[in-house]
């Protein structure tokens, strides 16, 4: 079993991620919500069988990569984490779609087409919402959806959900420890004791939960999270949102691969001439 | 910071499961009134207690005295059954809470409940943030709560990461951010080191507010406070002068207490201090 202490270890350190500066981590977090939310739509919006054309979406998240000072590593840990799910879903499409279509001298089943499409357009997203969530923290996403007129509850819940999965992973890690400690040459924790454990679990965090609420409520808490990051929107900050939109509207109506194929073939041929 | 004085007048409280928090069991039937738990005993029963403006004053009794349940009654987390209590000129009540709660930091007995943020700094600023002050300001505040604690450097770290020491300062600054008059410790020395409760006696002993202490460690009352109440079946049994309190054997032998270490003989020379 992996250890719950090194879960949560990772869970808080997408929080340290949040908090350096960069050009990207420093722009206002609504202009990093907009621009993730126009990315997000622009590569849901190709056609299920579009793969080339959604290859130049991946400048965003390297750009973004390169000037936020991330890791590649950090990106890609999360991508492969989440890449069962997104196999999974793009699986299934080779063995619904067998019409045959032909990809340059290759005869495929069309659903390997799907399949690609639906697999890159998963990774693109995961790697957004990745690149939002660690350059403007859970409270600049919470500032981001209260921005698009969300309600103010929706939010709440929101970010006490992300809090409340920290303290659930803290007494998950104590009762684990806790148990493993007795469980003697046992591994795993045995059926009989799932109900107990898991009922435990609940009372605890609940107890638990009830005591933070009590402590921010001492602390002024009016049922809005301020996260610290609630400055002025300024003009970087517009030109950021811009600049992306454009870059996103043009990769959605003109075809950028086709016309870099087409280049690099009459470069290739001037050279080979 | 204007340090405000405390008063609680005959403060009667109950849980409503009726568990009984205390070991000795005071007349419980006595009191009136409807409802499920109206034969629940009381944890306190007829407590009362004045502190004045400026004053450091210890709360000690046994396990189950009712020393927490009269702290969360002063900081407005338990709703007394009868009895009133005064933060200053602000008399506790649903309408005054947030007013009363402005005046009193309260420092819970686990600071894993008091920080609940990805970084000290966050947790620091969580107070001055709802109570709208600007960033420049809350900046201020959380460096000078986190120098006074003596615990600058650790401004970017996640709480988690701390040790239990570091913890219980850094939940003492995130009350001493908001400046309050009065401050309320729940056992702030419990799984200290000497060395860091010897740290934590010298940062109470210096703190200007009103300081109200519920704790075992009546050697840490001796050394901080003035003045010493001990409750005991529900009630406050002494209150008065605290070498006077704590030094009165039969009255601590009565309600389940020992005589301070300080108090004692040397081991190894037979003196007394």
């Amino acid at each position: 079993m992996r250890d719950p202490s090194r879960a949560l270890a990772a869970f808080y350190s997408i929080d340290a991620l949040a908090r350096r500066h960069s050009p990207v981590h420093d722009r206002h977090p609504v202009a990093l919500c907009a621009t993730t939310a126009a990315f997000v739509v622009t590569a849901a919006s190709f056609g299920r069988r579009d793969v080339s054309a959604l290859l130049p979406l991946f400048l965003y998240p390297f750009v973004t990569l390169a000037l936020s000072g991330l890791r590649p590593a950090e990106l890609l840990g999360r991508v492969v984490a989440a890449s069962p799910a997104i196999l999974a879903i793009a699986a299934l499409s080779p063995i619904f779609e067998r019409a045959p279509v032909r990809v340059g001298p290759w005869i495929l089943a069309s659903g390997w087409l799907s399949c690609a499409s639906i697999a890159l357009k998963l990774a693109l997203t995961v790697s957004a919402a990745f690149l939002l969530v660690a350059t403007a923290g859970m409270g600049g996403v919470a500032r981001g959806l209260r921005a698009a007129r969300l309600p103010k509850l929706v939010v709440l819940v929101f970010q006490m959900t992300y809090r409340y999965v920290a303290l659930l992973l803290s007494e998950v890690s104590g009762m684990a420890r806790a148990h493993e400690l007795r469980a003697g040459p046992r591994k795993g924790v045995g059926k009989t004791l799932w109900g107990p454990m898991l009922g435990g679990l609940l009372l605890r965090s609940y107890d638990r939960a009830g005591r933070v609420h009590d402590a921010m409520a001492m602390r002024g808490f009016d049922g809005e999270y301020r996260s610290g990051r609630d400055g002025p929107f300024g003009g970087l900050d517009a030109a950021y949102c811009t600049a992306w939109s454009a870059f996103f509207a043009a990769a959605r109506f003109l075809d950028i691969s086709g016309a870099l194929g087409r280049a690099a073939g009459f470069i290739a041929r001037g050279a080979a001439s | 910071m204007t340090a405000y004085g405390l008063e609680l007048d005959s403060i009667v409280f109950a849980y409503p499961d009726g568990e009984r928090k205390t070991t000795a069991s005071p007349s419980g039937d006595r009191l009136a009134g409807g409802g499920a738990d109206t034969q629940s005993p009381p944890v306190l029963d007829g407590a009362s207690l004045g502190v004045a403006p400026g004053a450091k004053v210890g709360i000690l009794g046994a396990n189950g005295s009712g020393k927490s349940t009269l702290l969360g009654i002063i900081a407005g987390l338990h709703e007394p059954r009868a009895g009133t209590v005064r933060v200053g000129d602000i008399l506790v009540a649903k309408k005054t809470l947030k007013a009363a709660r402005l005046r009193l930091g309260f420092v819970f007995q686990d600071p894993d409940d008091q920080l609940f943020t990805g970084s000290v700094y966050d947790d620091v600023a969580f107070g001055p943030r709802n109570a709208g002050l600007s960033d420049a300001e809350v900046r201020e505040r959380v460096e000078s709560a986190l120098a006074t604690v003596g615990i600058p450097e650790l401004a970017e770290r996640p709480p988690f990461r701390l040790s239990g020491g570091e913890k219980r300062m850094a939940a003492i600054a995130t009350v001493l951010s908001m400046d309050p008059g009065i401050l309320v410790l729940d056992e702030p020395s419990a799984a200290l080191d000497p060395k860091a409760r010897r740290r934590l006696i010298r940062l109470l002993s210096g703190l200007p507010q009103t300081v109200v202490i519920a704790t075992h460690d009546l050697d840490l009352a001796l050394d901080v406070c003035g003045r010493a109440a001990i409750l005991h079946a529900g009630r406050v049994e002494a209150y008065g002068d605290s070498r006077a309190v704590l030094g009165d054997a039969a009255l601590l032998e009565r309600c389940g207490l020992e005589p301070p270490l300080s108090s004692g003989s040397c081991a190894i020379c037979g003196r007394r201090p």
